[in-house]
């Protein structure tokens, strides 16, 4: 019963959307299979280009991100330093945290009138940069991404590293021979995470002005011809493939065995040359990044700023209008993310129940395809839902479904679902079957074992879950965009989005960025607090990211 | 009455028997152990009693009422078998605090109020824990941890209580003191005990009698302490029970060699026939002699010699076979036996087990 419920749900929100827009894209009128939409693509050489550069500035970004991580993480490595789990969960961040927030601080420092564009004379300005741009600001984005999960798979193993000095020290040799193999599953995982979030971005290409990309271009497709366009169908579908191809192509690297015991390391107190090398590297990122946000951060404080290395006055009032005009968006966030992370809570853990019953030899494949739900972009299904829905017509309504409230909380729950089925795994571990037969042996329905042994015993696991899933849906622009009916039933980010593109809205824009950004930094280091004790804390958080094995 | 009686039972998983056609009939009121290697189905056979799996096949019946009949369908629910069981993880409840783990099975059976706090208390006194009620299992150690779900499987007063390696997770000293401390409690409350381990010590300290189960899960050998380890049916079971040392031995008429030696044979004679036939015996069952050219006993060579504390290890070579020997080491000091390696010795034994065939010897040494 509950399983058909599952089933129910992957059938009408991912596979039969999904496979219904594959299907229009290479089907004609009379539904035959035909390559006619295919050709006319492929004529067309707005979209091969576009095709180019979304795999150029997607592979470019994780490339970048990947480069920049390297030496660092070889350093820090090499010094036997270990980050404590709090800088750890720093480097995801930005998953909680729209790319887009940084092209625009980028443009408020280096735009045209910016802090130190007009003294550059606009020549480093973002948007007139194009496309580099935008590789290059989600490289900067996701790079703490890739530095963190590389950091947690080499330190680990830092014993290997001892062993590697007798190699001899060329530093070539330690990184090709040692280094780079033990960090390939982090690695792997930390790029294909930058490259898929980079394919799928619409929000930060848009708001540099790059429009030839094939998250834009999908875009524009739909907003010009509307949903029912095939070659919309066609780019998303490309879209759905690329990305599931690049998912695969990770999976080989991430899956090599990552083992966190190997030797009995980092009880020792840290020397002082740890903590000096552990230090810099540390502020010298925190540093990056707070340049790179000063942007965002003196906007959202600034009365006039133009033309100015920095504001000439300050103000609050950018906070007020933010906290008051945009309270719509709070609650539209709340609302959309609360009610995507419920769903993705409750299928989650059906998800999470069904994959450990399942027979061994199923296991590490349906473990991985949960996972793959990473690689469904969220623009890909916003057109997907926005094509399937209109055919729909709700059953006591009699209208059709395809601009009401439930398709973008339901967008989101999919998008979240990996997130889910990760962290409600790790929940059901916690709860080994003994402990349910110790309570059957006393008797008492079935409702109270649940309310009295399994809830408890699984709420902080669910909360968590509940978290992650309302993070990730409350950043997910590329579906929220194509599917928010109107301005007023924006969440957060959209709203953050929206501001921005308006020179009067600036500084609201920033301030409701600054807000949110603090706001998720602060829920992730208040839910580590209450996981205690902390060892067990983070041994969790690496199984959510490293055990899928 | 709580007799348990298992009657042809078995129990497949994915096409493969963990246990087939499997009977054992625990006597009201003793403590029985099961003792078998890792992954021999302890665990399997110990759910099916409770109730947790269904048998493929049998009858189990416990006080003479069959609770699990695989013929006629008929499986009596877990809390209605009127017993408690100690989980190998413990199964303590986290968010419970140790009164409320303990009281649990009380309050579902409607205990009022009273009765529910008095026996409670008295439970968790039983086991020691007198004071640490209002704590959370979280700041317990695994000894307590472990009488917490102790005093929760006593807490019912069940006439059948199952234990399921209650004792592995615990550092040697806590095991040892556990050890006694279940002994009296069962004496004092007089209830039956199955005590399921892989471990003999446990297994011959505490038990009235025991089984001990092969890695097929069939049931090799079923008595009392005594009996089972001085007479092991098999090699199986005289190996499971302690260090086990084979020297093969050939009849040629009514003359005994070892091995394929020459080297004559020289100690109790065999009890069974045959022309090929195994010494088992115990390394303390080794009585070593410096070797003065006579020839009482079996001549060896000393091949490792370890100094142990109180005992002195040997491993020592006889007509190529290895065999261990363990000596007190105040009786090697008093008479002259500490060798060293190459020495000659003299070895007698002190008693023999005998055994049908050539056994290759497991893991020795
Ligand atoms: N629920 C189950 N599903 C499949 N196999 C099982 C199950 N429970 C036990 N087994 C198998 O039965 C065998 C015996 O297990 P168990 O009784 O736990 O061993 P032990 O004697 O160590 O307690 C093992 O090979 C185990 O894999
Ligand atoms: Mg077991």
């Amino acid at each position: 019963m509950l399983f058909s419920v599952l089933a129910l749900y992957l059938l009408a929100f991912l596979a039969l959307p999904v496979g219904a827009m594959v299907l229009r894209g290479v089907t004609n009128t009379e539904g035959r299979f035909s390559t006619d939409h295919l050709t006319l693509l492929l004529a067309n050489p707005v979209y091969l280009e576009s095709l180019g550069n979304s795999l150029v500035v997607a592979c470019g970004a994780a490339l970048l991100a990947a480069l920049a991580a390297l030496p660092i993480a070889m350093l820090l490595w090499r010094h036997h330093v270990r980050p404590s789990i709090y800088i750890e969960l720093c480097g995801f961040l930005p998953l909680f945290v729209p790319p887009f927030v940084l092209a625009l601080s980028l443009q408020n420092l280096l735009g045209r009138g910016g802090a130190l564009g007009w003294l550059l004379g606009g020549d480093l300005d973002p948007a007139i940069l194009g496309l580099p741009s935008v590789m290059l600001v989600e490289a900067l984005h996701y790079f703490p991404l890739v530095l963190m999960t590389l950091v947690m798979t080499t330190s680990a193993s830092s014993q290997q590293a001892c062993e590697a000095a007798r190699l001899g020290s060329s530093w070539w040799r330690l990184m090709t021979r040692i280094f780079l193999p033990l960090g390939m599953p982090g690695l792997a995982f930390g790029m294909s995470i930058t490259f898929l979030k980079a394919m799928d971005d619409l929000a930060t290409p848009l708001s540099l002005g790059v429009t030839n990309l094939l998250a834009p271009q999908a875009f524009f497709r739909v907003s010009a011809y509307g949903s029912q366009d095939p070659l919309s169908s066609l780019i998303a579908t490309l879209m759905v493939v690329i990305s599931a191809l690049a998912w695969l192509a990770s999976i080989r690297l991430v899956r090599q065995h990552v083992s966190w015991r190997s030797g009995a390391f980092a009880a020792a107190a840290p020397s002082r040359r740890q903590t000096i090398v552990g230090l810099s590297c540390l502020g010298g990122i925190v540093m990056l990044y707070a340049t790179l946000y000063a942007g965002v951060a003196l906007t959202s404080i600034a009365r006039i700023w133009s033309y100015t290395l920095l504001p000439e006055s300050f103000t609050l009032s950018h906070y007020l209008t933010a906290l008051g005009d945009e309270r719509g968006s709070f609650i539209n966030t709340l609302i959309y993310c609360g009610f995507a992370a419920v769903v993705d809570v409750l299928v989650g853990l059906l998800m999470a129940y069904a994959i450990d019953r399942a027979a061994p030899r199923w296991k590490t494949g349906l473990t991985w395809a949960a996972a793959g739900l990473l690689s469904v972009p969220g623009v890909a299904l916003a057109i997907a839902y926005l094509q399937f829905f209109r055919v729909v017509e709700l059953p006591f309504f009699n209208q059709t479904i395809d601009a009401s409230w439930f398709m973008l909380p339901m967008a989101f729950s999919v998008r979240g679902l990996p997130f889910a089925i990760r962290a409600c795994t790790i929940a059901l571990q916690r709860l080994p079957k003994s402990y349910v037969d110790a309570a059957s042996l006393s008797g008492g329905s079935r409702l109270r074992v649940a309310t009295k042994i399994v809830l408890p015993m699984l709420a902080f696991g669910l909360f968590v879950a509940f978290l992650l899933c309302f993070g990730v849906a409350a950043v997910d622009l590329s579906s929220a965009m194509l599917l928010v009916p109107s301005e007023t039933d924006a969440p957060v980010a959209y709203s953050i989005y929206l501001n921005m593109q308006s020179t009067t809205g600036r500084g609201a824009g920033s301030a409701l960025a600054v807000l949110s950004i603090a706001l998720v930094t602060l829920s992730l280091f208040v839910l580590l607090a209450l996981l205690r004790p902390k060892s067990k804390a983070a041994s969790s958080f690496r199984k959510f990211v490293f055990t899928a094995s | 009455m709580a007799d348990v009686r298992i009657d042809g039972v078995g129990k497949k998983y994915a096409g493969r028997a963990v246990l087939s056609d499997l009977s054992l009939t625990l006597n009201d009121g003793e403590c029985f152990t099961l003792l078998g290697p890792s992954g021999c189905g302890k665990t399997v056979l110990m759910r099916l009693i409770a109730g947790f799996e269904t048998p493929d096949c049998g009858v189990i019946s416990i006080g003479g009422e069959p609770v699990a009949d695989a013929a006629s369908g008929q499986m009596l629910p877990p809390d209605k078998r009127g017993l408690g069981m100690v989980f190998q993880d413990y199964a303590v409840w986290p968010h419970m605090s140790v009164f409320d783990n303990v009281a649990y099975p009380l309050k579902l059976a409607g205990t009022d109020a009273v009765a529910l706090r008095e026996r409670t208390l008295r439970a968790v006194g039983l086991v020691g824990l007198s004071g640490l009620e209002a704590r959370l299992p979280s700041q317990l150690s695994g000894g307590q941890q472990q009488r917490v779900a102790l005093a929760r499987a006593l807490v019912s007063e069940p006439r059948l209580l199952l234990l399921d390696e209650p004792l592995n997770n615990l550092d040697a000293n806590l095991r040892e003191e556990m050890r006694f401390e279940i002994k009296a409690l069962q004496q004092k409350l007089g209830i039956t005990i199955l005590y399921v381990t892989h471990d003999q010590e446990i297994a011959l300290g505490i038990s009235d009698r025991l089984a001990v189960m092969d890695e097929n899960g069939v049931l090799r050998q079923i008595g009392a302490p005594e009996e089972v380890y001085e007479r092991p049916v098999d090699d199986f079971v005289f190996r499971f029970l302690g260090i086990a040392n084979f020297l093969p031995v050939r009849r040629d008429g009514d003359s005994l060699y070892i091995g394929g030696s020459m080297a004559a044979w020289v100690g109790p004679p065999p009890d069974k026939p045959g022309a090929t036939l195994t010494a088992g015996f115990r390394p303390s069952d080794v009585l070593l002699a410096r070797d003065e050219g006579g020839s009482d006993g079996l001549p060896g060579i000393i091949r490792r010699a370890s100094f142990l504390g109180a005992q002195v290890d040997y491993l020592i070579d006889i007509a190529g076979t290895l065999v261990r020997a363990a000596l007190p080491s105040h009786e090697c000091l008093a008479r002259n036996l500490l060798f060293v390696e190459g020495d000659r010795c003299r070895v007698e034994l002190a008693s023999v087990q005998w055994f049908e065939g050539n056994i290759v010897a497991g893991d020795r040494a």
